[in-house]
């Protein structure tokens, strides 16, 4: 990369970074979600080892997962306060996709300007940029990895330095996120392509694609294995219960599509994926035709959560974008109106950046309105101060995590279904409390999980579009905090 | 003398691999591998026969004893028969088959040498082989499959024999084979017809033996088609198809994903000798079918899928890489990932049930009145050999018509919230007790006051007359007064 293009990519970074961290101070709190890896964080400070065996979670569990990313925060957390941590540096690694989608899209185009549109685009693919702004996502850092993955793979015949860059990025996603897996089927895709169209393999590829897959798949089955024999194949779905799993697993829809990733990424990116995969075969666009083909059909089989198959291919597509353009000008070239073409390129250009642009900007603020009130902090750090350690509270699933890391309680469930068995009855308990009318069916529910207070907040009321609660009288339920947000003790004991 | 020096160092590993370094590797390495489930399970205070099938096959030696015989007739009863009059039962069902799988062990590595396998090879095929999960199931949760297997490669060996007295007793061994069991006699001839189209072997031979076996399967298994207790039914499989065969995800058998994923570049290297392999391919799809029925078509599958997992194994290891650091690495997390998914399942074979709380409790019944014990599957053989009551899945399978109806009143039973329908059903199928485990429990029932479990606290319906480490015996109270 010469000087100019360190100077625009840096400009193109720090827009979308100031963008991204201007709307992420509209607020002081997070989305509910974010408090999971909060929670993570303070444990990790505390104690330095990560967080296995929660006892507020489910009311105590054992926790698999890969710690790596809450580490990191935790590393800044020590330096600085957790939650300018958490507002901060997701948005800085989210914004290292621009730099990582530019050294792809050149290496696949050689055209500077096309690859500047495209990292342009990358910044504002609106479920990306939605999805990590606020919530302290893993993807945030996890995404950009995985291209860089992709970036080094396709260098590794150039440079011997790509190989060591290979090695390093993959280990370090491995132990990041489970995501490495997309990138090992998608190596795997690869060559299957590259032998369908007779191009041939170097054997350099070879080593490192059978080297990242025997490696991957032994130590990903040394961390699952207790999930894995527990779950077996429905851990792919997180042992989400069925009644929630469509939130996550939901069927890959046009429209969403298009509103989610822009509508001229999704057509060019589709017309050259269609241009790559039957006209003009490269060894190199082959890579991520394998990738986007693989998302594609986890997509259809939904094997893969909708928001994250939607962030991957709408970040394969701003890639696709700069060979979109390329093809264009190509094609312009052959035609009359050519002395038009650079007109109609910054038109192109201007189109693009806008569309994405703004969809990125309103699906942003959207999702910044569903972060968590001050009310409920508040209301979480009354419980926090007020009640017995032991207690336990019964809030909304989506309010799980919240009541662990905020309120320091055990909860009755949370977002995080591994390893628990009785997952979807304690989701189904949990609906039902809120649905009820009946005093008893509810006394039941808090008689089971021996709940001591009640969370009834506005996620509560907007999930279950209720103003109150309907099986509520002050005989069995003492109104103990009021002010918004509502909690209340159960003094009733069903006999 | 360093050209001498420089040499053997460039040979390596290869240097070692003489013929009798990889015997004595591979008799200490089976000898080790087979001894120490027992042993790690004795050590660790659990002295019960692991599964519920050893219990079966002792089961039916007292049956042969008293001249009553409702088993499925199997000559490693008659052997353990035999062998019963000097030493315990237990012990042979423990020495039995570790016996047989040693010798028969022997036997493969000779017929390896015999077809003059390469002995590079020939360690990947054996090293593979000892370490699959389906070989250590094979001795430990289904022995009889051990007389079975040595009788096989016993009659294959004594074919690639010049001596007419070698081919007269393979001849006589391979038609005996479908007494031993159906699927091996199965698997023989598709053996028998691969072989023929990839050795120098008469195909006169081959057809002679073919259709003899045919004729004694035909005579031997008509009559039986009209008894109920053909075969043993599969109890183990409780999983899906692919966690059946990918121990890793929790079978009983099975093979580890690395060796399958092996086993998937050997066959990508053997396409383009497809022609030679037709009968290996029918085979593979035949046991994959069976295993759905019979979780033991995993040891038979194991032979081959070793063999192919050997030969992709092989191609990794020989092709010339570019990196070396990289060769060593994956090599090496092939190797470690080959031994975590035995290791794993090892450990699994060790912690199997029963244990002796297990059989203290069943021993805890037996002197009760009869009754038909409900409970899981897993209790299958267990609580008639060891209880001496009549269990409601043995019964099933005598009769194995009446089996899914079975199986739909125990689901039903389970779970039911409804007194009268819970009373009806345990009437119908003449229940007296029911067994409970923390296993049984976790599995069946997600919450502690969900169908059966809130049934038995109705002390009108039921008395808990056993409850120790996680065991529960229940009496069911309206027995008598039905």
């Amino acid at each position: 990369m010469d000087k100019k293009e360190i100077i625009g990519l840096s400009i193109v970074f720090g827009l979308v970074l100031s963008l991204r961290l201007f709307l992420v101070f509209q607020t002081s709190t997070f989305d509910p979600d974010a408090y999971n890896i909060i929670r993570h964080i303070d444990f990790e400070k505390k104690n330095l080892t990560p967080l296995t065996n929660d006892e507020l979670s489910y009311g105590g569990r054992t926790i698999v997962n890969l710690p790596a990313f809450s580490y990191i925060m935790t590393f800044f957390s020590v330096l600085f306060p957790t939650e300018l941590v958490g507002k901060i540096l997701p948005n800085i690694f989210a914004c290292l996709i621009i730099f990582v989608v530019y050294l792809i899209s050149k290496d696949l185009t050689k055209n500077k300007f096309a690859s500047f549109v495209s990292a342009i685009n990358a910044g504002f693919v609106p479920i990306f940029f939605a999805k990590t702004t606020n919530n302290i996502s893993l993807y945030a850092l996890a995404i950009p990895l995985m291209f860089f993955i992709f970036y080094c793979f396709i260098k590794i015949n150039e440079k011997k330095d790509y190989f060591f860059y290979f090695i390093f990025s993959l280990l370090l996603l491995r132990v990041l996120h489970v995501s490495v897996i997309l990138i090992i089927i998608s190596l795997l895709l690869y060559l299957l392509l590259l032998k369908v169209e007779k191009i041939k393999t170097t054997r350099k590829e070879v080593e490192l694609i059978l080297f990242s897959t025997f490696i991957v798949m032994w130590t990903l089955f040394l961390t699952f294995k207790k999930p894995i024999l527990e779950h077996g194949f429905s851990l792919i779905w997180r042992n989400i219960p069925k009644s929630v799993l469509s939130n996550y697993f939901n069927e890959l829809n046009l429209f969403e599509a298009v509103h989610y990733i822009g509508i001229i990424p999704v057509l060019l990116g589709a017309y050259t994926l269609y241009r790559c995969t039957v006209a003009e075969k490269s060894k190199k666009t082959s890579l991520f035709v394998s990738f986007s083909l693989l998302i594609f059909v986890l997509l259809w089989l939904r094997l893969i959560e909708l928001d994250i198959g939607l962030i991957l291919l709408g970040i394969v597509f701003s890639i696709f974008l700069s060979k979109a353009y390329v093809f264009f000008f190509r094609f312009m070239g052959n035609v009359k109106i050519s002395r038009l073409k650079n007109a109609i390129g910054i038109l192109l250009v201007i189109i693009i950046i806008s569309t994405s642009f703004t969809t990125s900007i309103a699906y942003t603020k959207q999702s910044l309105k569903d972060s968590v009130s001050e009310e409920e902090l508040n209301a979480l750090g009354w419980i926090k101060a007020n009640t017995e350690l032991d207690s336990v509270v019964l809030g909304t699933l989506e309010e799980g995590y919240l009541i662990t890391a905020v309120a320091k309680r055990a909860n009755i469930a949370d977002k995080n279904f591994i390893m628990i068995k009785d997952a979807s009855q304690r989701v189904d308990d949990i609906d039902l409390l809120y649905n009820t009318v009946y005093e008893t069916a509810a006394l039941g529910v808090l008689d089971k999980y021996k709940v001591d207070y009640i969370l009834f907040s506005d996620i509560a009321k907007k999930k279950y579009s209720i103003e109150q609660l309907k099986f509520i009288n002050d005989k069995c339920f003492e109104l103990v905090y009021s002010e918004g947000i509502k909690i209340y003790k159960p003094v009733c004991v069903l006999k | 003398m360093n050209i001498n020096k420089n040499h053997k160092k460039r040979k390596g590993i290869f240097g070692y691999l003489t013929e009798r370094n990889i015997l004595v590797c591979f008799l200490i390495i089976s000898i080790v591998i087979i001894s120490s489930p027992f042993l790690l399970r004795t050590l660790l205070g659990n002295h019960q026969l692991i599964g519920n099938i050893p219990y079966y096959d002792s089961k039916c030696v007292e049956d042969i004893k008293n001249n009553s015989f409702p088993c499925v007739f199997d000559p490693y009863h008659y052997v353990q028969l035999v062998f019963s009059f000097i030493l315990p039962i237990n012990l042979i069902s423990i020495i039995l088959p570790a016996l047989f799988t040693f010798i028969y062990l022997i036997i493969f590595y000779l017929i390896l040498t015999n077809l003059k396998i390469e002995r590079f090879s020939k360690s990947l095929i054996l090293f593979i082989f000892l370490t699959s999960p389906a070989f250590v199931y094979s001795y430990t949760f289904y022995p009889s499959i051990s007389l079975t297997l040595l009788v096989f490669f016993l009659s294959f060996l004594l074919m690639l024999k010049d001596p007419k007295i070698a081919r007269f007793f393979s001849f006589l061994l391979f038609i005996l084979l479908p007494i031993f069991n159906i699927l091996a006699s199965i698997i023989a001839v598709i053996t028998l017809l691969l072989a023929k189209t990839n050795l120098k072997i008469k195909k006169e031979d081959v057809k002679k033996k073919v259709i003899w076996m045919l004729i004694v399967s035909f005579f031997y298994f008509a009559p039986l088609y009209f008894k109920p207790n053909l075969l043993l039914p599969n109890l183990e499989i409780r999983n899906t198809f692919f966690q059946s065969v990918i121990s890793d995800l929790g079978g009983m058998a099975g093979f580890g994903v690395f060796v399958i994923m092996l086993a998937l570049i050997g066959f990508v290297v053997t396409i383009k000798s497809k022609e030679k392999l037709y009968y290996s391919y029918l085979m593979i799809v035949l046991l994959l079918v069976t295993s759905l029925y019979f979780l033991y078509s995993f040891v038979y599958l194991s032979f081959l899928v070793s063999i192919f997992a050997a030969i992709g194994l092989r191609k990794i290891i020989k092709m010339k890489w570019q990196l070396k650091l990289i060769k060593t690495l994956t090599i090496l997390a092939l190797f470690y990932g080959i031994i975590f998914s035995f290791v794993s399942f090892g450990v699994r074979v060790v912690n199997s049930e029963p244990n002796d709380n297990t059989i203290n409790a069943l021993l805890f019944l037996k002197p009760y009145e009869k009754g038909i014990v409900l409970s899981d599957q897993k209790y299958t053989y267990l609580v008639e050999n060891v209880a001496d009551m009549p269990f409601i899945f043995d019964e099933s399978f005598k009769n194995q018509r009446k089996n899914i109806e079975i199986k739909n009143d125990v689901n039903i039973l389970f779970h039911t919230r409804d007194v009268e329908e819970l009373k009806i059903l345990m009437h119908k199928n003449q229940i007296a007790y029911v067994i409970l485990d923390s296993d049984i429990k976790n599995r069946e029932w997600k919450l502690e006051d969900d169908g059966l479990l809130i049934m038995l606290t109705n002390d009108r319906l039921f008395k808990n007359i056993y409850k120790n480490q996680g065991i529960e015996i229940w009496e069911y109270k309206l027995y008598y007064t039905d």
